[in-house]
């Protein structure tokens, strides 16, 4: 074996059950940590095959170098003049380098560089054989991942995700010699858990696969998913029925068990009076069972669940999961008949009773305040009666169904049993719509909210938890975002940008600021200082929308720092401008307009009236005339909503200000005269920020 | 069939073979086996310990009057500490599931993720919850800290929950069906239990004078922590957190409040478990 130059290294880490978010988590740490190790050490492989389930982490490198080449280093110390003395002696720096690199201070060479003579050290290191590196830095390797959480156990000091039992390393056919956690590592593997427990010797890496197979164990995680997929839906299908296969939920179940079966049970007809989502969260949620739908698109009174093991004896096993899963939808039923025991101003009185958060009283007193921040938006736009009375009752009632049985069971049916119980108890479809579509956007990528009124208490339930979060914890910093303030602010932008809700971010924040400075329940400063930093955190994430819906930075910059409030009209036009600056030709105007504004940041500039200036020199007024012509027309396309005419006609100032700072000094001696070019200037300037401030684009 | 009490003798023969001390229950009302100082103080400092005892839990909060049928007021626990943590538990488990006429073969079990925290205790540990065809019969947590001390050697708590364990093998959808010994069900034994506690926990008790009680049982364990008495101290720290959870489970204790009284149980818990440590052990912690 020592002659052959490659080998395949098959290393499997046996475990006690790892919870399915950590197995893949697991096998991408060490995918990392295996490669740039090998990278480091100059070893190759050609092929990198992972295994995993709940009980191992496998790992086979494929042709892998069996033996590391000799390696020479050159490392660059000091320079000549600092690493020797004039009397030719050896300094402190050069001793020092030495010592860092591990060699004799009288080893080290001088080279002559292109920056003059240097120190060298040259260092050798001898190629060692893989396996011996392995066999010594495996345990290093191993220890050296991290995790969410981690524990100990027995008396063993190393923290893993779950205890390890065994270790198989192979090297071609020998074992690499190696302790983990107090394991030694062999040749064997074990089978599942249940149907095939004893060890299983594994002659080379080449046969690992097959035989965990022959004893009950699909290790390749692809194969495993596919095989629950098709187990899945050929099962549904044979029963009349379409599975829904939730990916995360198929992700989950598939490090749940190493050899899965598909299984079909059914529960009570009658349960599926319970709201859909109601049945459906507790079958994905706590027990792992993917839904089934009829024809029709209805729910089934079905569920399909995967076992870990084969098919033996499961008729028992589906009788099992059947019991189990009709004494929680019996809860659910319990559930969901006590909440409509009771009146909706039941349930909204209960609020009272729990705390949002100390200093802002209670979710009661939070609705009261959504409610008053809804109706203000509502009187702004103007909207319709009708909708302004759906928009009050919405937010009024946009909690009540955190006071239910079924909100507090499982809570990330809020909105949703919120829609569904006041269909039932007030009967207003328009009022349950906006109080489920108040959580929308649910994420980056999901749908914002679709109904008028539901916009609007979207809006207000995602400010008051802004400036209420901003007011009491601070502005978010680091990329956390633990209170969800970033994701309510995204929320906010996508709403009037998406949603065409034509309203000032400015508008917005003011009426939120009202509402809590008047509210005696707020415990915490309402101020300015507090209103620029949500303003400008409102307007950040507006940029950032801006770009991440693939508008260039500079041109981002150059809207919003001109209209940092209007979100719908910058969100309507930035497309265009985008592209009309993308068509090139605006080159000399953007520089032009860079020069304006540094000559005028460095100066305070009077207030004045040109309209009867008499100009000095025709440059001048050539340039006043354009200005005044462009500034007319492009207002006017900007009614229109025609940015890009507005941007267009801008060019026409290319020429009168390039002749203007040609034939003019801006800086005459004479103060009345320098005092109107400045304002001409700030004139320009004005005219030329009217879409996007240009002086923002960076030019290629 | 395997009625209730037979199932609670054959897993104390099991364990007991094991090698672990059979207890009885702890005589101080508690909400789980974890906090009977057979485990709770036991399960601290280097000194191996394996122990099995049955405790009968109360959780005031899961009170239904007897109507309920999985749901008590006081349900029981098989309890199992083995102190250092064997490699070969999670067998040693299936082993006892067979003893009881389960054969894991024929069934799916599962050990899905349930990390364990109590607040109160100054405890948390990971772990799973065990599924059997679906249903959560055992709870199995490695403890890393408990009265915020780290557990070294690591103990593995197992923890039966007999109800819905006989629940599964007697095959019965309501507990108080269940057969606790030959002619006399579950319901004989406890329902009257059952239903007095519901009424006695949500409408007669007195939030006031249960105050009273948390204050004065506090007092009494600080005064007892100040002889250095760590088992007194301890039952006092058990008679607050029993009442804390009648209190809660009357609704007297708002939430912001909540965290206070939790903070209270769990400093008292902590001096216990550093005091235990320093008496038994003479280790500072």
């Amino acid at each position: 074996m020592s002659e052959k130059s490659t080998a395949d290294f098959l290393l499997e880490i046996g475990t006690e059950e790892m919870p399915a978010q950590y197995v893949n988590l697991a096998v991408e740490r060490y995918r990392e940590i295996f490669t740039s190790f090998f990278e480091e050490n100059g070893l190759q492989f050609e092929i990198l095959k992972t295994y995993a389930t709940p009980r191992r982490l496998g790992f086979l490198f494929m042709a892998l170098s069996a033996h590391q080449s000799d390696r020479t280093e050159e490392v660059r110390g000091p320079a000549e003049k600092a690493g020797k003395n004039p009397a030719g002696e050896w300094t402190q720096a050069a001793l020092g380098f030495a010592r860092s690199q591990g060699i004799a201070v009288d080893d080290l060479i001088i080279r002559e560089t292109n920056s003059g003579p240097y120190l060298f050290a040259i260092k050798y290191s001898k190629g060692q054989a893989t396996k011996d590196l392995l066999g010594a830095q495996l345990p290093i390797l191993l220890a050296s991942a991290d995790w969410p959480k981690s524990m100990r156990w027995g008396s063993v000091e190393l923290k893993f995700i779950r205890p390890i039992r065994w270790v198989l390393a192979l090297f071609d056919d020998e074992v690499i010699p190696f302790s983990l956690a107090e394991v030694e590592s062999g040749t064997v593997t074990y089978g599942h858990r249940t149907l095939a427990p004893e060890a299983v010797q594994v002659g080379n890496p080449g046969e690992y696969e097959s035989l965990l197979e022959q004893a009950s164990v699909l290790a390749n995680v692809g194969q495993r998913r596919e095989m629950i997929a098709n187990q899945v839906s050929i099962l549904a299908k044979a029963h009349g029925y379409t599975a829904q296969i939730d990916e995360d939920l198929l992700d989950e179940v598939t490090q749940l068990v190493e050899y899965p079966t598909a299984f079909i049970g059914s529960f009570e007809e009658s349960f599926l009076a319970i709201p859909d989502r109601v049945i459906i969260t507790s079958m994905k949620e706590n027990q792992r069972y993917f839904p089934v739908f009829d024809s029709k698109g209805n729910l089934a009174s079905r569920f399909i669940g995967v076992r870990n093991g084969g098919d033996k004896n499961l008729a028992q096993v589906v009788k099992g999961n059947e019991k189990v899963l009709s004494a929680r939808l019996s809860d659910a039923n319990f559930f969901f008949a006590e909440d409509r025991k009771v009146s909706i101003d039941d349930l909204q009185a209960k609020l009272k009773t729990m705390t949002y958060q100390d200093e802002l009283g209670s979710v009661y007193d939070r609705a009261t305040r959504i409610a008053r921040i809804a109706g203000g938006i509502a009187e702004v736009l103007q909207v319709a009666d009708m909708v302004h009375q759906q928009v009050i009752t919405a937010a009024k009632y946009s909690k009540f169904d955190l006071g239910t049985h079924m909100v507090y069971e499982f809570p990330e049916l809020e909105g949703y049993m919120g829609r569904i119980y006041a269909n039932l108890m007030i009967h207003d479809e328009a009022v349950g719509h906006a109080i489920e579509e108040q959580y929308f956007p649910k994420g980056a990528g999901a749908p914002i909210a679709e109904s008028l009124p539901g916009k609007i208490v979207a809006i207000a339930d995602k400010m008051e938890r802004l400036v209420g979060g901003f007011a009491t914890l601070g502005m978010p910093t680091g990329s956390q975002d633990p209170y969800g303030l970033r994701r309510a602010a995204n929320g906010i932008v996508r709403t009037l940008a998406e949603g065409s809700i034509d309203l000032g971010l400015d508008a917005v924040v003011d009426i939120t600021m009202a509402v809590m400075e008047n509210d005696p329940s707020v415990h915490a400063a309402i101020d300015a200082l507090l209103k620029q930093d949500v303003l400008s955190f409102l307007t950040t994430r507006f940029k950032t929308w801006l770009i991440d819906k693939g508008l260039p930075g500079d041109v981002a910059e150059g809207l919003v720092s001109v209209r940092p409030y209007a979100v719908l009209e910058v969100a309507t036009i930035a497309d265009g401008v985008a592209g009309q600056l993308a068509q090139g030709g605006f080159k000399r105007l953007v520089e032009l307009s860079k020069r304006v504004r540094n000559i005028l940041a460095k100066q305070t500039i009077p207030h004045l009236s040109m309209e009867s200036v008499q100009w000095e020199e025709t440059a001048e007024r050539v340039l006043y005339e354009a200005t005044q012509s462009v500034q007319m027309r492009a207002k006017e396309a900007l009614v229109q909503h025609d940015a890009v005419v507005a941007l267009k006609s801008m060019l026409e100032l290319e020429e009168p200000i390039h002749s203007f700072f040609n034939e003019v000094m801006v800086m005459d001696e004479r103060e009345d005269v320098r005092a109107r070019r400045l304002a001409l200037l700030l004139s320009v300037q004005n005219t030329l920020s009217m879409v996007l401030d240009l002086s923002q684009i960076v030019l290629s | 069939m395997l009625d209730f009490q037979t199932m609670i003798l054959k897993l104390q023969e099991f364990w007991g073979a094991q090698g672990c001390l059979l207890v009885q229950p702890y005589d101080v009302e508690k909400g789980a086996g974890t906090m009977n100082p057979m485990t709770f103080l036991r399960v601290l400092g280097s000194k191996p310990w394996n122990v099995a005892y049955v405790e009968p839990s109360r959780r005031p909060v899961d009170g239904r009057y007897g109507d309920n049928p999985n749901r008590l007021y006081q349900h029981h626990q098989f309890q199992v500490i083995l102190k250092p943590s064997p490699a070969d538990v999670q067998d040693k488990y299936l082993e006892s599931l067979k003893i009881l006429g389960i054969d894991a073969k024929m069934h799916d079990v599962r050990f899905v993720e349930d990390n364990w925290e109590a607040p109160t205790l100054g405890a948390w540990g990971l772990g799973w919850e065990v599924w059997l065809d679906g249903m959560e019969v055992t709870q199995f947590t490695y403890f890393q800290q408990v009265g915020g001390i780290e557990v070294r050697p690591v103990a593995v708590e197992i923890t039966y929950g007999l109800e819905r364990l006989a629940s599964y093998i007697q095959d019965v959808t309501n507990v108080y069906d269940l057969v606790y010994a030959p002619g006399v069900t579950y319901g004989d034994v406890f329902k009257a239990a059952e239903y007095e506690h519901s009424v006695y926990t949500f409408e007669v008790s007195t939030a006031e004078r249960l105050f009273h009680f948390f204050n004065e049982y506090e007092n009494e364990a600080k005064l007892a922590m100040a002889r250095q008495l760590v088992l007194p101290a301890y039952d006092y720290v058990l008679k607050c957190s029993h009442v804390f959870n009648q209190l809660e489970a009357r609704g007297a204790i708002s939430v912001t409040e909540r965290t206070g009284y939790i903070g209270r149980v769990r400093n008292l818990a902590r001096q216990v478990a550093q005091s235990y440590l320093a008496t038994r052990e003479g280790v500072e912690a």
